[in-house]
């Protein structure tokens, strides 16, 4: 049996895995899996405090109007940001579909990949640069031409917020749009035409239900990381701003409360799970929708 | 063409990473045998300590003195994580930080047989230490505004609430000691204290301010003239103007708040000795002199080391000028910094 077990670790491709496996449970699942039992335990001075087990945490935090507050925040900047990149991403996957030179849709494609060369960070302190107060890039251009005398405020607002979610995770988008589209079944858009259908209408009808699984994976990649993003708030959103993510890290790091960090990383962590497995589902329901049409 | 991976062939791969960890290792325990990592600023505010960190350096072959520039709120958070195991030897802390570490363990009482210089260092900073680390430079919480947008500059604190100001007011957050110190100094001068920091949270709310996630970025939101005015760090204030940024430091009636750095041993540390020996330099006048130069204009905490000429916008120089800072009763605000974090975001988020 044990021999058995050996040779397909061995043989049949998980070997050579197991070191990353190794590396993903011990730097990845048990931190995890700790601080999570923080959050139904009680810890004093970085010590678990011996029968404190309790769902209390749980029940005071979300019986507390600040997180729920925060938690809608951070899910509206989600689905705002989510909906920016489909807009924004879609027309971009589409052209590089029609693209017919391989030079060109290689253009295209560096295009979009560039921005993830870079840290997400130097892209935030970008937009810093150019949205930043009086001497920002926007406000001289827009005082210098006179249109008006005092900077506007963009920074530390949900625009910026927006505009940095937006950029940042832009390619997220568009990498799954263009799977979907640039390998769907043209000869049903042929038919579609074939049959008097406009080109708008065989847009509606054809192209973008078939793009849906496309749809899908952007937008549950782009509402997660946008959901949980730490970076892009805690740059562009100024000291006012609250997001689950910010407040997991003020909780732990600077009022050194693990439990109430603890619970909400979990809260954060669960929700999100939830809200990426229903973009699935409707995703998935939709394409059996598309499917089931006659 | 392609062919699996065998299991001799597993092994050795196995053998040979496991022999060449076995080989790198002691190479780099022996690294860290002779090297002291010291909690720092960062940016220019740095230099001091490197200034002095090469001294050592020069003084012991082989010795490598590694600063590592990060808020001190973040360090307790990993000492306390590292559960007694503490990645750094010697740290600065504000006294509200300095007050958990002591509370918490995560500092060594002093050990005063081993500072030649602790001496010299006034005896009133001394008394801030409570007998943990030494009193390394004091910092002054005043106002600073930008040329460009401030016509009027201010005198009091006071002034934040001049109309003239409106919406160009900037806050840090209650995270930081700057926050707090704001808090603090607001309380007192409009009728509240310490313990009775209501008025204070009333008093901004009115500003409806733009608030600093970090005394770092609220300076630098001073820079990019998102934020008029606020109040900052003088050593902040003093590192913008010497870069030519249009920014003014005012030290405003009653006075300024004045905060000591207490560098500390964190309970731990592999090189006591060396930590000891970092300690006396800092309350060493060639340090002191250094810290107290163009462009840190860090307060001076021992006897017979004369304040720049330069330095004085930023530093009290005189007697009078001395007794005019304001300080916190750091121990009643301390035990409640969680929930005044907390109050921060109930208040402010938006």
């Amino acid at each position: 049996m044990s021999a058995g077990v050996a040779g397909v670790v061995l043989t049949r491709g998980i070997g050579p895995a197991l070191p990353a496996i190794v590396y993903l449970v011990v730097f990845l699942v048990l931190p995890l899996g700790f601080l999570f039992s923080f959050a139904f335990l009680s810890v004093e001075r970085g010590e678990v405090q011996a029968g404190s087990f309790s769902f209390l945490h749980f029940r005071e935090t979300l019986s507390d109007p600040l997180f729920w507050r925060v938690a809608w925040r951070s899910f509206w900047v989600g689905v705002v940001a989510t909906l920016l990149c489909l807009l924004l991403g879609y027309p971009v996957a589409y052209l590089y579909s029609e693209l017919r030179s391989p030079l060109a849709r290689q253009l295209l494609l560096v295009a979009v990949v560039a921005p993830l060369l870079t840290s997400a960070i130097v892209r935030t302190y970008a937009w810093l640069v150019i949205l930043g107060g009086r001497y920002g890039l926007i406000n001289s251009m827009l005082i210098d031409l006179g249109l008006i005398t005092r900077p506007l405020r963009i920074l530390n607002t949900d625009y910026a917020v927006i505009i940095g979610m937006t950029q940042v995770h832009l390619p997220f988008m568009i990498l799954p749009l263009i799977a979907a589209l640039a390998g769907r079944d043209r000869s049903l858009e042929d038919a579609s035409l074939a049959l008097g259908a406009s080109r708008v209408r065989t847009f509606w009808r054809v192209t973008l239900p078939l793009s849906i699984p496309g749809i899908a994976a952007g937008s549950a990649i782009v509402f997660a990381l946008s959901y949980t993003n730490f970076i892009v708030p805690q740059l562009l959103g100024g000291g006012n701003y609250a997001t689950l993510a910010l407040q997991v890290y003020e909780y732990i790091i600077v009022i050194l409360d693990w439990t109430e960090g603890a619970v909400r990383a979990t809260l954060l962590l669960v929700s999100c799970f939830f809200f990426v497995f229903l973009i699935t589902w409707a995703g998935n329901r939709a394409m059996r929708w598309t499917e089931a049409r006659p | 063409m392609t062919k699996g991976l065998s299991r001799r062939g597993f092994t050795r791969t196995a053998l040979a990473a496991g022999a060449a960890a076995g080989v790198f290792r002691p190479n780099i325990i022996r690294a860290q045998d002779r090297e002291l990592v010291v909690v720092s600023y960062g940016g220019a505010l740095q230099e001091p300590h490197r200034w002095l960190g090469d001294r050592m350096e020069a003084k012991h072959p082989g010795l490598r003195v590694r600063l590592v520039p990060s808020e001190s709120q973040e360090i307790v958070a990993q000492i306390k994580a590292a559960q007694g195991y503490s990645p750094y030897d010697a740290m600065p802390n504000g006294e509200p930080p300095h007050l958990i570490a002591m509370r918490d363990g995560y500092i060594q009482p002093r050990q005063d047989d081993t500072l030649t210089n602790l001496g010299s260092v006034y005896e009133a900073f001394l008394e801030k230490t409570q007998g943990y680390g030494v009193p390394a430079t004091y910092s002054l919480i005043g106002l600073a505004y930008n040329e460009d947008l401030i016509e009027t500059p201010p005198t009091s604190w006071a002034d934040l609430w001049n109309g003239e100001y409106a919406g160009l007011v900037g806050i840090c957050r209650t995270s930081s000691n700057l926050g707090l110190g704001t808090l603090a100094v607001t309380a007192k001068i409009f009728g509240g204290s310490e313990d009775d920091l209501e008025p204070a949270w009333q008093k901004l709310q009115e500003l409806d301010p733009i608030a600093g996630r970090s005394p770092r970025i609220l300076a630098q939101m001073m820079e990019r003239g998102e934020v008029g005015i606020a109040p900052v760090w003088n050593n902040d204030a003093a590192v913008a103007a010497e870069k030519g940024i249009p920014i003014r430091f005012v030290k405003p009636d009653p006075g300024p708040v004045a905060i000591v750095s207490v560098m500390s041993e964190i309970t731990g540390t592999r090189h006591p000795e060396l930590v000891h020996e970092w300690m006396d330099g800092i309350i060493s006048q060639e340090y002191q002199a250094f810290a107290a130069a163009a462009p840190y204009y860090f307060g001076v905490t021992v006897e017979g080391v004369e304040v720049p000429e330069a330095a004085r916008p930023y530093t009290p120089a005189t007697p009078a000028e001395v007794a005019t800072l304001q300080t916190v009763d750091w121990s009643k605000i301390v035990p409640v910094r969680g929930e005044l974090v907390e109050r921060f975001d109930r208040t402010f988020a938006i």
